[in-house]
């Protein structure tokens, strides 16, 4: 496990430390999930800028300063929420703190039959055959080092069960908190969401941090779905100027199968949101989209893979995003279609708005095909706002700034116009509203 | 159309599969086999350098040993033995021959048979025909002969091979040579700098439109030899060139090595324009033999106003590994890459460019169509990179892909970097066959299935195929149809 | 006081000369046509009067009821009541028509110093408005210019006119790409905006946009300046001759 310099890799060694420990150890397919991804973590290290899907995202924070593992969920209450339409939407609500569930924060009554909702530790102690099935089954975890790392941690989270034909009535609402104290925290939650032949699901994740110094958030997300299931999944990423918040979701889908997420992201010193979904059967269908708005130093990132296994699936992905100040935006994006997928659809787009002169954007939009009969195409555009449009907002006299943020937003509607949920469009718009109001403007006289 | 139907005339003419396959058995001169600071100062010697320049190739040479083999790109190869490899082939005929006359009969016959003109036709003011071509013929690791030099001279333009330019135009090489390219570039550039044999030079005067294409026909002919080819181009300021290259190998079942390094300058408002035909042998339907083509060509737009267009028809080799790349650096510099890569069989190719745009308003479009058919691999991979200060900067990009057959693969992998917001970057990509539907049609009107292909191929690749000087049009659509043979059925 | 002045006004794109020297006076209630040949420099005037980037203003000025035009930003010409009809309206994806038309409004009532209209009182505003132009509330709820005909394009420029109540409207090649039923619609809205405060300045190649609106002075541009001014009649002569004179005449 050493990295060859005789280091340990950084956090290698406290997973190493507590592992036995943990609810699950002496299971053997625990003890193995655990080993198997430090060893997977061990074996690659932090990601450094020669990983082909990392050389635009530094992880050199992580190195540079050791952040230690939360010792358990602090006693605070929830906190108000920023998005007042979601907050009000009735839902069944998981609250999560420092990567551990929180009962009694969460509120559950009312699920129907065939439903559960639990920590992942306690299912782990209580029924782990349960788990077996699914936990670790669908991370390559030498594809993913940092999700990798979160195995060798794996400890508590969401765990979510809903059964054949189930369509579930409310979304469950996912709340994650990172509630750092005063030394570097690190955090590592692990959730796990299976859903039944033809189930139905909408789950909304809220990320958010508690004031306090420094973090580190963790996250992988594993998402199995049975054939003719169908999940929403929508994402709101707030965390702090001071988080770094990585995150890894992979999705299995099932024949004829729909996946629908939205991913929101303008928190964090580092956000990355990685998704990598896998169209095992035939029919699936699959919708990537994002904003992201970053300013001042930040660095915000959205990675995907889709890959094509089965014939016949639909893939669409659009993403979109507006810099400021000297913030970084990076979005890589890869449709791989394997041989046998034939009559792929698939499609890919990434925009950008650079707002400063000091911003940047990289973008590696990228396709992988074996099969002949596809259509697959991608696009990438970057730049600033259209002249024209500028112009014709302005000889209507409408202020520069306000034309400015009109047609930001306007650039930006496009993808929240496919949020199938109101509220959450809503509470997206009124985000990406106030980030304006905050930013544009700032950037008076730039251009 | 007329030029298609003409290409389909020639697909249905060409009996043979790879018809510059051929050896020709003249004796040869070459260096032991293997590679140390030896042979580097061989091949100095040989090329009668003065002292700077085997200090630079000896500079390159323990740069080298220290660099790794890049693994990084999609094919990947077996490991070469640098060892078992001659580094130096010549024809045994003495020294360079001053006139067409002494070139051994045995050599012009040899471009005969590959159809390049040696024998300087004269050019009547008023009479039609095809304009004439001057021609530097690189047989392995020299220049064989190279015509119009005369004729070029009388308006100051430099056209030679490098070796001679080495000797006589120090100077010019001393200034640019590497400045594009440096020693240090990459595991293959660095090596050819430490060994590179021959290669042309030119140098086009202030203000001069050169009259003529200049050409370079590469030809690898000895066995168990790699080719080290390095060009050097310089357009001063206000000056035009057209340069075409092409290149063919025999059939042998061992992987032969061309690397070459190819450096461009442009002046203020100075244009170059570089073509490809790139043809080496491919290796056979299993991927036995072939060349591993592993080029790296640069050009610097270091002058206002200034242009470089990258032309390249890839259809040979068994590997082909190279992005022609363009450094915008002057104001208002343009860029072009224009691309068809055809890999059939079991080539491999990963290919592409480089904008990397530092001046203001500088401009790039890169036009990538390839076609992947039997068991071949191919990757389109392109960098547009837009610095802090290249305000007004414009890029687009269109990769389109087309795949023959279930048995292959076709990738784009482009790298979008952008710190102006002032710049616009576009870039779009498609991956497609060729629909079931234009295949019926042509069938339908008589065409069998591979003339349907070759001209419905010769169709997607037409806005490349146009950018080409005309004589090399022709020549680039019958490649076409050729390279696809058995691709389909 | 006239309510537009140009005096001896030259301008540059990319450092091209393009007005040579244009001199105009528009006063309140007057309807003034420019007519011209390809390249005489109308679009550029639209544009130096509205104060689009990249056109640059090398001498002369132009005043605006008094005030100094040429030093004022776009919006703020705009504000101020110079209202410019394009002749390719601008397609804004993401931006629905009645948000952008009640933005601009509000810009324009703010800066006179009164009180901004609420979403009803605005759709209310708006209707009235709307209803003799032929524009739906349809349309209204569909992203600004964003697939709409040519037709469609143009009377919602007309809409934007009524709506902001500029004290200058330049209508610039309006009647082109409308046939003539489309044309009559945005004539019959163009000359219901004719006041005795109100100056026009119709910018257009043809005559035949003039029969519907028709000009108390109609001038000759060519080469960048005005070379001949007269009545509605010099439309109609123009019709006749063509240009080929004045491009003589002025090199």
């Amino acid at each position: 496990m050493p990295d060859g310099s005789g280091h340990m890799q950084p956090y290698l060694d406290q997973a190493l430390e507590g592992a036995s420990n943990l609810v699950g150890s002496g299971v053997d397919w625990i003890d193995a999930l655990r080993r198997a991804g430090a060893d997977a973590y061990g074996t690659h290290g932090l990601p450094k800028r020669r990983d082909e899907y990392w050389r635009y995202t530094n992880l050199n924070a992580l190195a540079d300063e050791e952040f230690r593992l939360a010792n358990g969920a602090p006693a605070i209450g929830l906190p108000s929420l920023p998005h007042k339409l979601v907050a009000e939407l009735a839902t069944y609500r998981v609250v999560v703190v420092n990567g551990r569930l929180r009962p009694d924060l969460c509120a559950l009554d009312g699920l129907p039959d065939d439903v559960l909702v639990s920590g992942l530790e306690d299912l782990m102690a209580a029924a782990p055959a349960r788990l077996e099935p699914y936990l670790g089954k669908i991370i390559r975890l030498d594809e993913m080092p940092m999700a990798a790392l979160n195995t060798a941690f794996l400890r508590d989270g969401m765990a979510m069960f809903v059964g054949d034909r189930v369509v579930l009535d409310k979304p469950v609402h996912l709340i994650s908190i990172t509630a750092p104290g005063d030394r570097p925290l690190m955090v590592q939650p692990r959730h796990l969401v299976v859903l039944g032949k033809n189930a139905s699901a909408t789950l909304i994740e809220t990320h958010i941090t508690a004031e306090g110094g420094s973090s580190f958030n963790n996250i992988v997300a594993e998402l199995h779905m049975d054939d003719g299931a169908k999940l929403n999944h929508f994402v709101f990423q707030e965390e702090a100027e001071t988080s770094v918040h990585l995150s890894g979701t992979a999705v299995a889908m099932g024949a004829d199968t729909t996946y629908d997420s939205f991913v929101l992201q303008s928190g964090g010193a580092i956000g990355r949101s990685e998704i990598h979904a896998y169209l095992n059967g035939t029919g699936g269908d699959c919708r990537l989209d994002g904003v992201y708005l970053a300013s001042d130093k930040q660095v915000v990132d959205n990675t995907t893979f889709v890959e094509h296994a089965a014939p016949g699936c639909r893939s669409r992905q659009v993403y979109k995003g507006v810099l400021d100040g000297q913030s970084r935006g990076v979005f890589q994006g890869k449709v791989h279609v394997l041989r046998d997928a034939q009559q792929t659809d698939g499609h890919q787009l990434s925009r950008a708005l650079l707002l400063s002169p000091r911003a940047e954007i990289d973008a590696r939009p990228e396709l992988e095909i074996y099969a002949d009969d596809v259509k697959c195409s991608h696009g990438a555009t970057a730049g600033e706002l259209d002249d024209d449009s500028l112009f014709y907002l302005l000889s209507r006299g409408i202020p520069r700034e306000d034309a400015r943020r009109m047609l930001i937003e306007a650039f930006l509607s496009e993808a929240i116009a496919e949020i199938p949920l109101e509220q959450v469009a809503e509470d997206f718009t009124t985000h990406v509203r106030q980030w304006l109001a905050n930013n544009v403007g700032s950037a008076r006289g730039q251009d | 159309m007329a030029a298609d139907a003409e290409a389909l005339e020639q697909v249905r003419t060409i009996g043979e599969q790879y018809k510059y396959g051929f050896v020709t058995d003249i004796e040869a001169d070459f260096a032991p086999k293997g590679l140390n600071e030896d042979i580097v100062r061989f091949i100095s010697k040989k090329k009668e350098e003065p002292e700077w320049m085997l200090e630079w190739r000896l500079k390159a040479y323990r740069h080298w040993l220290t660099m790794e083999e890049p693994k990084w790109q999609k094919p990947q190869y077996p490991e070469i033995d640098f060892q078992d490899s001659y580094y130096y082939a010549a024809p045994k005929t003495g020294d360079k021959p001053k006139s067409l006359d002494e070139v051994d009969p045995q050599l012009l016959e040899v471009y005969e048979k590959l159809g390049i003109p040696l024998r300087e036709q004269e050019v009547l003011a008023g009479v039609e025909g095809a304009p004439a071509v001057a021609v530097d013929a690189v047989f392995d690791s020299v220049s064989v002969a190279t015509t119009y030099k005369a004729k070029l001279e009388e308006q100051g333009i430099i056209f030679c091979s490098i070796s001679e330019a080495v000797r006589e135009h120090p100077e010019l090489v001393k200034q640019y040579l590497g400045s594009v390219v440096p020693y240090s570039d990459n595991y293959y550039a660095t090596l050819n700098s430490a060994v590179f044999t021959d290669g042309s030079f030119v140098y086009i005067p202030k203000g001069k439109r050169c009259p003529m294409e200049l050409s370079t026909y590469f030809r690898i002919n000895a066995e168990n030899t790699g080719q080290f080819e390095r060009t050097l181009i310089i357009a001063d300021e206000g000056s035009y060139v057209s340069y075409l290259e092409g290149c063919t190998a025999p059939q042998r079942d061992e992987n032969q090595l061309h690397a070459a390094v190819v450096e461009l300058v442009t002046l203020d408002d100075a244009e170059i324009k570089y073509s490809t035909v790139q043809n080496w042998y491919p290796g056979d339907e299993d991927g036995k033999g072939g060349i591993y083509n592993f080029v790296t060509k640069r050009a610097a737009c270091r002058g206002k106003n200034s242009k470089v267009s990258w032309t390249q028809v890839e259809t040979g080799s068994a590997i082909t590994w190279k992005y022609p790349s363009c450094i915008l650096q002057g104001d208002n510099s343009v860029g072009e890459f224009y691309s068809v890569a055809i890999t059939n069989n079991a080539q491999l190719a990963d290919t592409g460019t480089k904008m990397i745009h530092i001046g203001k308003n500088t401009r790039s479009r890169i036009i990538s169509k390839g076609i992947s058919a039997g068991k071949a691999d191919q990757t389109y991979r392109g960098l547009v990179r837009i610095q802090r200060g290249a305000n007004g900067a414009r890029n687009y990009t269109q990769c389109d892909s087309l795949l023959i057959g279930d048995k292959c693969g076709a990738h784009t992998i482009p790298y979008i970097e952008s710190q102006n917001p002032s710049a616009q970057v576009e870039h779009e990509a498609t991956t497609s066959r060729i629909g079931e539907d234009q295949l019926f049609y042509c069938r339908q009107r008589g065409m069998d299935e591979e003339e349907a292909v070759a001209l419905i191929v010769n169709g997607f690749c037409k806005e490349v195929l146009q950018t080409l000087p005309m004589e090399f049009a022709v020549e680039a659509q019958k490649l076409v149809g050729i390279s696809l043979e058995g691709s389909v059925g | 006081m006239a309510l537009l002045e140009i005096k001896n006004l030259h301008a540059t794109v990319d450092d091209k000369p393009i007005l040579n020297g244009l001199d105009l006076t528009i006063g309140g209630g007057e309807v003034h046509a420019i007519m011209g040949p390809n390249g005489s420099g109308k679009s550029t005037l639209s544009y130096v009067l509205s104060g689009r980037d990249g056109y640059e203003v090398t001498g002369g000025e132009v005043l605006f009821d008094g005030k100094n035009l040429l030093e004022m930003e776009a919006d703020e010409r705009a504000r101020e009541g110079v209202f410019l009809a394009f002749q390719y309206p601008v397609e804004i994806p993401g931006v629905t028509s009645i948000t952008f038309l009640r933005t601009a409004v509000n810009a324009v009532r703010q800066h006179h110093g009164e009180s901004p209209f609420d979403a009803m009182d605005f759709v209310k505003y708006i209707r009235e408005k709307a209803a003799g132009l032929n524009v739906s509330d349809d349309m209204l709820k569909r992203a600004v210019n964003t697939g709409f005909s040519g037709g469609e394009k143009k009377r919602m420029e007309i809409l934007q006119m009524a709506a902001l109540d500029p004290k200058l409207a330049i209508l610039d090649e309006t009647d082109s790409g409308l046939d003539i039923d489309a044309l009559k619609v945005v004539a019959e809205g163009v000359n219901a905006m004719r006041s005795d405060e109100r100056g026009l300045l119709v910018i257009t190649h043809y005559q035949r946009l003039l029969d519907y609106i028709v000009p108390d002075h109609v001038h000759v541009l060519a080469k960048g300046r005005i070379v001949k001014s007269g009545g509605k009649e010099l439309a109609h002569e123009l019709e006749e001759s063509g240009y080929a004179e004045f491009l003589e005449d002025a090199a």
